[in-house]
């Protein structure tokens, strides 16, 4: 496992499209405390999967055509890798990372049912 | 519920109370007021299976949804699957027009007659319909739609929430035993509502005089405000979406039910 250098995930596009994109959701800036929160879990995933949250995104998208389209491989081993993370770090940490992706414009949704 | 409220408290709900069965006899009027809707020479094309989520096995329950709505089918705890049957047509051969003759809702007043159906009707119209897939389907989903439409609006009539879903027909098929010649329509996913019931307000539309003419192609329906008031005033024209605190809601609701945000 290569070591992940966090302030390039706190500075990388696609995080910065995911924090932009929980403040327009919510109509509100984020915490201090709770935008901190949210990006020690995303290290964490990231640490997990080896991979930076651009290279995450990335995988989960293709290009056919000149068509930007969601990958249905990538999206799903990396809704795999969320529900094993989960195992570990709880739903909260999982669904943090979820709505990375969400944000990013990978739809994905969790199972109710696996509560 | 006054007619009107129910026509405009209707939301399309994606936050049921996943704990909270449908009582049955619930179900039973959902599909009474399918039954009995209007449909194109009498033909009855809806068909329909009502399943409980919690009788599927769990495999199946993954299967069947699509992705845009997996998490509506994990929050729902029934399921409508409606289908057109493709067939009811060719094989009733017109009786159930001879039936609306019978009882005097097709009458000799408007040229109806059993020897018009049998000699007419059915074998000059229906029957090449039917051999025609682009007028069957057509028929089939129109008339599906109406009486679906009526199943949906009883359910807020009875204080469930509701949502018209698309569901992977092959795998519904295989686990519920579909036939071929029922066409997937689809499904209605019934609960009660973990929303308010406002939903966050009546969703937006586009403006009445985009999508209706009066008189010809291009000449806008004109809006009387005179009838919007009264619209309102009875319930069916409804605050637009978005309420002021919808977005609080829907992260109490995400929370609430572990989803994320």
């Amino acid at each position: 496992m290569t070591t992940i250098d966090h302030a390039a995930i706190d500075h990388s596009t696609a995080v910065d499209v995911w924090l932009r994109g929980l403040e327009a959701q919510w109509g509100e800036p984020i915490p201090a405390r709770e935008r901190r929160a949210k990006l020690e879990i995303l290290h964490r995933f990231c640490e997990s999967v080896d991979k930076t949250p651009d290279q995450v995104v990335a995988e989960c998208l293709l290009t056919k055509n000149g068509v930007r389209r969601i990958s249905s491989k990538g999206r799903r081993l990396n809704a795999q890798a969320i529900d094993a993370y989960q195992e570990s770090a709880g739903l909260t940490a999982a669904n943090t990372v979820r709505s990375f992706l969400i944000h990013n414009g990978i739809f994905l949704q969790t199972s109710v049912q696996k509560l | 519920v006054e007619f009107f409220q129910v026509l405009g408290r209707r939301r399309s709900i994606r936050y049921f109370q996943p704990w909270r069965p449908v009582e049955r006899e619930k179900i039973q009027k959902i599909l009474e007021a399918a039954r009995i809707a209007s449909c194109a020479v009498n033909a009855s094309y809806l068909r329909g299976v009502v399943v409980n989520r919690d009788d599927l096995p769990t495999e199946t329950l993954d299967r069947l949804k699509t992705p845009p709505a997996a998490t509506n089918y994990d929050l729902a705890p029934t399921y409508i699957f409606f289908y057109g049957d493709t067939r009811t047509v060719a094989e009733k051969r017109g009786a159930p027009l001879r039936e609306l003759v019978d009882v005097g809702a097709l009458n000799p007043s408007h040229g109806w007659s059993h020897k018009f159906v049998d000699e007419l009707i059915f074998p000059q119209i229906l029957e090449p319909m039917t051999r025609t897939p682009e007028r069957l389907i057509r028929a089939v989903a129109i008339d599906c739609g109406v009486a679906m439409c009526q199943a949906l609006l009883t359910a807020y009539e009875l204080g469930l929430g509701a949502c018209f879903s698309s569901f992977n027909g092959d795998v519904v098929k295989e686990a519920l035993g579909i036939p071929d010649h029922w066409l997937q329509m689809y499904a209605l996913l019934l609960g009660y509502s973990a929303e308010s019931w406002e939903a966050g307000g009546q969703r937006p539309r586009p403006p009445l005089e985009d999508l209706f003419c009066e008189g010809r192609y291009g000449e806008p329906f004109r809006r009387d405000p005179a009838v919007v008031a009264e619209l309102e005033a009875v319930g069916m024209l409804q605050t637009p979406a978005p309420l002021p605190w919808r977005k609080a809601e829907v992260r109490a609701l995400a929370r609430m039910l572990g989803l994320p945000e």
